[in-house]
């Protein structure tokens, strides 16, 4: 009776632990997505170097 | 077997969500996030809103990370002493092992995404915070010199950089003033905190000056403390984050902090009743003073682009 009941709290515990941690991996994606978009409508450069020689890398 | 093996199982002291939070100082937290995020905002560039949240989170979420890995260093200091005995690691609610991993995760997360989301100098200076907060204030200055808590207080200082560098990308010379104002509330703060709690340091052995130079020096250093402040908070007055309100403003609260410090130590022997509650009003009201002061640049901040933009839509009118 003691052993179901600790038991039970245990998977309680446990339960809500990862309730919050799905939320932070929920706002993870979220905040990912939205610094993304944000990035992309500030109209800066976004080019990165690849190891290939063109000429859109180099500055004027 | 299978009984035992279950027991076991089931008696093991599970972590809560609010243990792992417990962890990350959420005060320390709170105080890093607000302080980085005024300056953010106050700094003389504009940021995308969403890019700035996202930064903070970053800086908060950094900050907390060295909350976790100071009680994993502490856990054996923090289990001797009242004030901390009930933090998650003393208390049997998560291993050393597990805030390491916890601390560790969440340093190079933070770190990483400050770089990605707002520059590669505000997540050094994210990096060098948490990494003098641990190597050089928890780990060796805390139980070694009574000065722990004056040279420590730089890691706790830093947040404003933080916040100045992530919209500017660099360190201004008002983001320096921030640092500095911080810097040296710190150890009149702690030591307010330490007059109160004292039989706590002295039961861990860690050298605060309430323990090494006693209670009159301490006193003593608060007023001269509360004395320097004047020069970071009055400086700042004159740049471009301050102005004529600011420096009202800071006279008065230079003002109460240095009469409340001189209070406790400056007029005499107090009796127990009385000091005890001069120490606790000091403390309440260093923790206040600090926010004033940053609500304050914000409200500073507020009123310039609300008349700016009055003038400019008034110019509007005449135009038309």
């Amino acid at each position: 009776m003691v052993l179901d009941q600790s038991k039970d709290e245990f998977n309680v515990k446990r339960r809500n632990r990862n309730f919050w941690l799905a939320i932070c991996l929920a706002g993870f994606i979220v905040m990912i997505f939205l610094v993304t978009i944000a990035k992309l409508s500030s109209g800066g450069m976004i080019e990165g170097f690849d190891h290939t020689v063109r000429m859109s890398v180099y500055k004027e | 077997m299978v009984q035992s093996a279950l027991e076991n199982e089931t008696s093991f002291n599970e972590a809560t969500t609010q243990d792992y939070i417990a962890l990350l100082k959420f005060r320390v937290m709170r105080l890093a996030v607000f302080t980085a995020g005024v300056a953010l905002v106050i700094a003389p560039a504009s940021i995308n809103p969403v890019v700035a949240i996202g930064s903070l989170i970053c800086i908060g979420i950094g900050a907390g990370a060295a909350g976790a890995l100071n009680m994993w260093w502490d856990s054996d200091i923090d289990s001797i002493m009242t004030r901390t005995s009930n933090r998650p690691i003393p208390a049997g609610k998560i291993t050393c092992n597990q805030a390491l991993s916890f601390g560790l995760f969440l340093t190079f997360f933070s770190v990483m995404f400050l770089g990605l989301f707002a520059n590669h100098l505000s997540a050094a200076l994210l990096a060098v915070t948490i990494a003098f907060y641990i190597l050089i204030y928890t780990m060796f200055l805390k139980r070694r010199t009574p000065q722990n808590i004056v040279i420590g207080g730089a890691a706790g200082a830093l947040p404003p950089v933080i916040g100045w560098a992530v919209s500017t990308n660099s360190i201004g010379f008002e983001s320096i003033l921030m640092f500095f104002l911080i810097f040296l509330w710190t150890p009149p703060h702690f030591w307010s905190l330490c007059l109160m709690t004292k039989s706590d340091y002295s039961k861990s052995k860690i050298p605060m000056l309430t323990e090494t130079h006693g209670e009159e020096e301490t006193k003593r250093q608060i007023i001269v403390y509360s004395l320097f402040l004047l020069v970071p908070s009055l400086s700042i007055s004159f740049t471009s984050i301050g102005g004529l309100f600011y420096l009202v403003s800071t006279l008065i609260l230079n003002a109460v902090f240095l009469y409340l410090a001189i209070s406790l130590g400056g007029f005499g022997r107090l009796d127990k009743p009385l000091r005890k509650k001069r120490e606790r009003q000091l403390f309440l009201y260093s923790i206040f003073y600090l926010f004033a002061h940053f609500s304050l640049l914000m409200a500073e901040f507020l009123a310039k682009f609300f008349f700016l933009f009055y003038n400019d839509f008034s110019r509007v009118l005449v135009w038309f």
